[in-house]
């Protein structure tokens, strides 16, 4: 085969059973995060789905939809490729069956206990890491399994080169441990209760640095390197430019990492550290597209077995989605596109033209490819196949236009301005949500398409393997070894992967480094005479309430610097008034209003029968009901640790407010319970989590920084 | 409107310097690509995906 074939042959084989079960893991939480997805869709299309039940509200579900499709969907599909890929391009078994194991079970089990922390309210409310600390620690644990697993295998390999999909493997596992680990770490209150380190502008930086990357480095690096295996086997043709891949790969590892301040445009970021942003997540176009060619071309010639070959079909496909996502991801963060679509569905769209169109149509051609060789059996049936890839390619088309409409439609309304009285045209913000109720409609019914097209395939698949006569027998390979008995042969078969790593962990830190810093430093520049007060005991725990129904998933605090906000809103944000909110809650939608200014917009009877149903308020809200919020009692056995957490964290409060935290919640919360009792609700509404939640919503945005000038930064 | 006290504090140098160092590494990986002899081994790599070890039975 190659150059050591007159040496002595080594037998080996492969552990296909691990690819087998996270195949069928694939399987499983596809359907679920789908199913998840749906349900959501159709809950802002029609509110009463929120069933008035706390864990099925739409705050609860959507982190729960979000975290399912991208690390127990993709997350498992990725492993299943990347196992099955990894040991035939090192022509060696996985380094430890049990580790593979362990990785399996270990990585099953986060994802059981997402499914039931998240829906009882368990979160850290920053977006796609809202898993509480411990789960975040198994996290790491198994991670690390993964890459000792994966590393032992790469030393062990019977093939001196590294294939460039191995590449975009490492990618992964640096950089994901990396971003886990930093935006993860926080000080625990409770066993599923914790405090993020970081705060407001810093924490968001750090937040989007991450939430971008997590994009980047589990949704597309990993993928990429199956691209880069399953396209040229599945058309049995190299690849159709293997030095293009490795200019692809060194510069989207190296830019990826600097676009996370794109998701933060017009907010109170500097105005430099935004640009550097934008000019990257357009610089990004060039590598993936050069990426996108690269799998395209290596299908020429073969298009007529495209249209005929489920595999080749569903690859095909998803290649080309990856192009046009990634078109369309640089357009939205030019400036003047982001400050129209920013908040809005448009970036839903955007991000399902990836899941759905990259992700889930790549993982389905690899599955299409993997089913047969795994149970040496055959596909069921190339039309089943077919009626499903035209049924999501049809969901997928529904879901990107009428999100499309619904961004460009909504963001278009929030900022129209009556040229000649320079007020809002659409002063009522509920009038921009029923203008796009439709198009909740046309989406849902696309996400369901989508959906049944995954059932589907389920079906053929699972009717493929029911149909395997063979007892799957382990088959034993053979090829030369390596020369790893001579010292130099060794050493350069560990010193390449480690060497690669150093230099991807290299690249990815100027990047982070660039981005970040400057938040680290922010504190020493915070002005001096800023009125911003820490939040009272009782906001405390009513920003936990806030936190903890994921009220966030529908509502920013944060308004943004243009005349069309400071109508709609009031002054825009500035950095320094959310210095003290360990996490931060900026957000990412805005499926209701800002609430960053909504203190003492309404009296607190206003928000008392809000809470308990939005529509006696506003007539066609969209709002989930909480009426749990007039039930449950506050928590204030917690309140002096949280206090004393906070504390660490830098929050200025004295050890005699710690000490009189409860007493003085109590007290505040009485204030309000009194207030609500004159207009006729029950004064045991004191002790009840919905005063706590309206003394925060209250106090939001009651704090303007003022007038800062050169003089008063501090130095 | 925007008072941001991060303006009065420049510190433009670091992607300056990011920048930089990335056109390097790109020119870099641009030329080593296409260094002498290449063709061979990339021609090789490529097709490591295609070939499985033999199977033995
Ligand atoms: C499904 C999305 C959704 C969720 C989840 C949600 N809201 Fe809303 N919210 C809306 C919409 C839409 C409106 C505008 C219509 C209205 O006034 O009800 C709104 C309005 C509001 C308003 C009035 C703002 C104003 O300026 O008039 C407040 C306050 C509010 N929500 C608080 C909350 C809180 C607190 C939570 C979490 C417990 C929450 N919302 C969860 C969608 C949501």
């Amino acid at each position: 085969m190659n150059q050591e074939a007159n040496q002595n042959l080594e037998s080996f084989s492969y552990d296909d059973k691990i690819v087998r079960w996270f195949t069928y893991a694939t399987l499983l939480w596809g359907a679920v995060a789908m199913l998840l997805g749906v349900t959501i869709a159709f809950q802002l299309a029609y509110w009463k789905l929120n069933m008035g039940l706390e864990w099925l509200t739409f705050g609860r579900l959507r982190p729960l939809h979000t975290n399912a499709a991208i690390f127990a969907f993709v997350g498992n599909g990725m492993f299943a490729g990347v196992y099955y890929s990894l040991q035939r391009l090192c022509k060696a078994r996985l380094f430890n069956d049990l580790l593979s194991k362990l990785h399996f079970w270990g990585w099953q089990l986060i994802i059981v206990s997402a499914a039931i922390s998240l829906p009882l309210g368990m979160t850290t409310g920053k977006e796609y890491a809202e898993l509480e600390w411990p789960i975040d620690i198994a996290i790491t644990v198994v991670w690390v399994i993964f890459a000792v697993n994966f590393f032992g295998t790469l030393i062990r390999r019977r093939e001196r080169h590294i294939y460039v999909a191995i590449w975009f493997y490492i990618a992964t596992i640096v950089t994901v441990a990396v971003l886990h680990i930093v935006n993860s770490i926080s000080i625990p209150v409770s066993l599923m209760k914790s405090y993020s380190i970081y705060a407001g502008a810093q924490d968001a930086l750090i937040q989007w640095w991450y939430g971008h990357n997590a994009v980047a480095f589990f949704l597309t690096t990993p993928i990429l390197g199956l691209m880069y295996y399953f396209v040229p086997k599945a058309a049995n043709r190299p690849v159709y430019s293997y030095r293009l891949s490795i200019v692809h790969f060194w510069s989207l590892v190296f830019i990826y990492i600097w676009a996370g301040p794109h998701h933060l445009l017009y907010t109170a970021l500097p105005e430099w550290l935004q640009t550097v942003g934008m000019v990257f997540s357009v610089a990004l176009w060039a590598p993936s597209w050069g990426g996108m060619i690269n799998g395209l071309l290596t299908l020429r010639g073969k298009w007529s077995e495209v249209r005929t070959n489920p595999v080749l079909k569903f690859l095909a496909t998803a290649v080309t989605f990856y192009g046009m996502s990634t078109f369309e991801g640089p357009l939205l963060s030019v400036k003047s596109v982001n400050s129209v679509a920013h908040f809005t569905d448009w970036v839903i769209g955007h991000v399902h033209a990836g899941t759905i169109g990259w992700n889930y149509m790549l993982t389905a051609g690899m599955l299409y490819y993997l089913v047969p060789k795994l149970w040496k059996t055959k596909i069921y049936s190339i039309a089943l196949a077919n009626f499903q890839f035209w049924t999501a390619t049809i969901g997928l088309f529904f879901y990107i236009v009428s999100m499309w409409i619904a961004g460009v439609t909504q963001g278009m309304m929030w900022r129209a301005i009556d040229g000649e009285t320079g007020t809002l045209v659409y002063p009522n913000f509920i009038e921009t949500v029923t203008q796009i109720i439709p198009m909740y409609w046309v989406r849902a019914i696309g996400g369901t398409l989508v959906l049944i097209s995954f059932l589907v395939m389920i079906y053929n698949l699972l009717k493929s393997i029911a149909a395997s006569k063979s007892d799957l027998k382990e088959e034993i390979y053979q090829a030369p070894a390596l020369s790893a008995n001579t010292a130099t042969g060794h050493r350069k078969l560990e010193g390449l992967p480690m060497i690669f790593t150093v230099l991807v962990l290299l690249s990815i830190i100027v990047g982070t480094v660039v981005e970040i810093t400057p938040t680290f430093l922010a504190n020493r520049f915070f002005v001096k005479s800023d009125s911003i007060t820490p939040y009272t005991p009782l906001e405390l725990l009513g920003r936990d309430v806030f936190i903890k129904e994921g009220c966030y998933t529908c509502h920013s605090q944060m308004v943004r610097p243009m005349v069309s906000e400071q109508l709609r809103y009031g002054k825009p944000s500035h950095i320094s008034e959310s210095r003290y909110d360990h996490p931060f809650q900026w957000g990412s939608r805005r499926i209701g209003p800002d609430l960053a200014r909504v203190g003492s917009k309404y009296p607190h009877m206003w928000h008392y029968r809000h809470m308990l149903n939005p529509r006696h308020m506003t007539h066609d809200s969209i709002m989930p009901n909480y009426p749990w919020l007039a039930r449950k009692k506050i928590h204030y056995d917690v309140l002096e640790k949280k206090m004393r957490v906070m504390q660490a964290l830098g929050v200025p409060y004295s050890d005699s407010e710690v000490a009189s935290s409860v007493e003085d919640a109590q007290y505040q919360a009485n204030e309000i319970a009194d207030i609500l009792a004159q207009s006729g609700v029950d004064k045991s509404v004191a002790d009840k989590e919905i005063v706590a939640l309206i003394s925060y919503l209250q106090r939001l945005g009651s704090e303007v920084a003022e007038g800062i000038t050169d003089q008063e930064v501090e130095e | 409107m925007k008072s941001q006290v991060f303006e009065n504090f420049d510190l433009t140098i670091l992607p300056t310097i990011g920048m930089i160092v990335f056109l390097v590494v790109f020119l870099f990986v641009v030329i080593w690509v296409f260094r002498k002899n290449s063709k061979k081994i990339y021609t090789e790599m490529s097709n490591i995906p295609l070939n499985e070890g033999n199977n033995n039975e």
